[in-house]
């Protein structure tokens, strides 16, 4: 699969016993690094806990940016890229 | 825009359901909702300069922290004031970005159409 190019990366690598912080962490994280790029451009976040899945794909509906792609990496965590609105 | 209010009733004596609210807050004002923490009960104090300094629950980012970003993200603080008023607390209390409302004030975010959890 071709992936989208990125402008930009995010990594939160925080192991699995800190999932309630991912919760609290991640998209606040990716609208405040969203915003250092222009409208169009993509952000790639890289994230090791498996409830990112859901919550990106539900932060991105209600904020209106664009869910690209999300890859699985099994171990090596997940990719979601979302283009800026 | 949707509108949301997240209720908060507690403080230091508990302080994961002090956090949460503002999780979720900070959750949905980052999505670009429109969104309000109300402070009601021991969680007036959560608005009062310095408290939340000492609130940390382990998991979860410090209060303090999780209130400066839903601030920086848009949100609300909104203490009640008929807790605020017999706990001593005054406008001169708030942190930056809270402030006292009335009763009236909350039912009209809510018939305008939020929609409420509580903590």
């Amino acid at each position: 699969m071709d992936l989208p190019m990125a402008q930009a990366l995010l990594e939160m690598k925080t192991g699995a016993e800190a999932s309630g912080s991912t919760c609290a962490l991640l998209t606040p994280a990716i609208k405040a690094r969203l915003k250092e790029l222009e409208s169009g451009q993509v952000l790639e976040v890289r994230v090791d806990d498996a409830t990112a899945r859901e919550d990106i794909a539900a932060w991105c509906r209600l904020s209106g940016n664009e869910l690209l792609a999300m890859v699985d990496e099994g171990h090596q965590g997940l990719r979601f890229f979302v283009r800026r609105k | 825009m949707p509108r949301l209010l997240v209720n908060c009733t507690h403080g230091r004596e508990d302080p994961e359901k002090a956090t949460l609210p503002f999780v979720v807050g900070n959750v949905a004002a980052s999505a670009d909702q429109e969104t309000v923490v109300l402070l009601t009960v021991e969680g007036v104090w959560n608005a009062t300069r310095g408290y939340a300094d000492k609130v940390c629950k382990e998991g979860f980012q410090p209060l303090r922290e999780v209130m400066q970003s839903f601030i920086a993200n848009g949100g609300q603080i909104w203490a009640c004031g008929a807790c605020a008023k017999p706990r001593g607390i005054s406008e001169t209390d708030m942190v930056p970005g809270a402030k006292i409302v009335s009763a009236a004030s909350v039912v009209e975010w809510l018939a305008a159409g939020a929609s409420s959890l509580s903590f």
